[in-house]
């Protein structure tokens, strides 16, 4: 199955459109400021965000087309670029579990060996913070990625 | 002096494991409600939220 057509609007900006007329945007955020701790690798730190820009999820019917063009854009963006990316569920409306269970199903679909996902949670407050790593397996800064990330989630207060 | 000495404090900050997920699930709750009301990713981008560039 093919993916949807990806417009890069901007440097790390991607949107595209799927059959029920919803347009998603998928883009990357720097976030070295947070992770002062690691100095060597803090630049390479990013956080994914899926987003809908026009159309209704909730109307959405189910289509794999969404999660193999969101699996794509990350892949080439981690194949491109030594970065690693962060992805963090949306607690606010208490579905952070159902979005897990979806972003899981769309990497296992589209696992092609190359991309590493580390999950980890943490409980805040009242809800659960489902957040995974996602690296190429050849990243040269690999193992010290990975590691922050375990330290982030071992560091929560809350948990 | 005294600027400088805030700056390398400022910089030196550091965040507990659970403040940086919270600190990046805040910004994309804020992003999400932006573009809720209509608002796109480049207004953002134009007042100084740092998205990625090359």
């Amino acid at each position: 199955m093919q993916p949807y057509k990806i417009i890069k609007r901007q440097a790390f900006y991607y949107s595209f459109t799927s059959k029920a007329g919803t347009t998603y945007l998928c883009y990357f955020i720097p976030y070295s400021y947070l992770f002062t701790d690691y100095p060597l690798i803090a630049p390479f730190i990013y956080a994914f965000n899926l987003d809908i820009e026009k159309g209704k999820s909730k109307e959405q019917p189910l289509d794999e087309k969404i999660g193999i063009t969101v699996s794509k854009i990350i892949s080439e963006y981690l194949i491109k670029n030594e970065n690693a990316v962060i992805y963090i569920c949306d607690s606010s409306d208490y579905k952070e579990h159902i979005r897990k269970r979806k972003f899981d199903t769309w990497f296992k679909k589209s696992d092609n060996g190359l991309i590493i996902k580390i999950d980890r949670k943490i409980a805040v407050a009242e809800s659960v913070l489902y957040n995974s790593l996602l690296i190429h397996k050849d990243n040269p800064f690999k193992n010290s990625f990975i590691k922050a990330f375990i330290e982030l989630n071992e560091k929560s207060e809350d948990k | 002096m005294a600027t400088i000495e805030k700056a390398t404090k400022k910089k030196a900050k550091k965040y507990t494991g659970s403040q940086i997920l919270q600190k990046m699930l805040a910004d994309r709750k804020m992003i999400k409600e932006h573009l809720a009301k209509g608002g796109t990713l480049e207004q953002l981008k134009e007042k100084g939220f740092p998205f990625a560039t090359l």
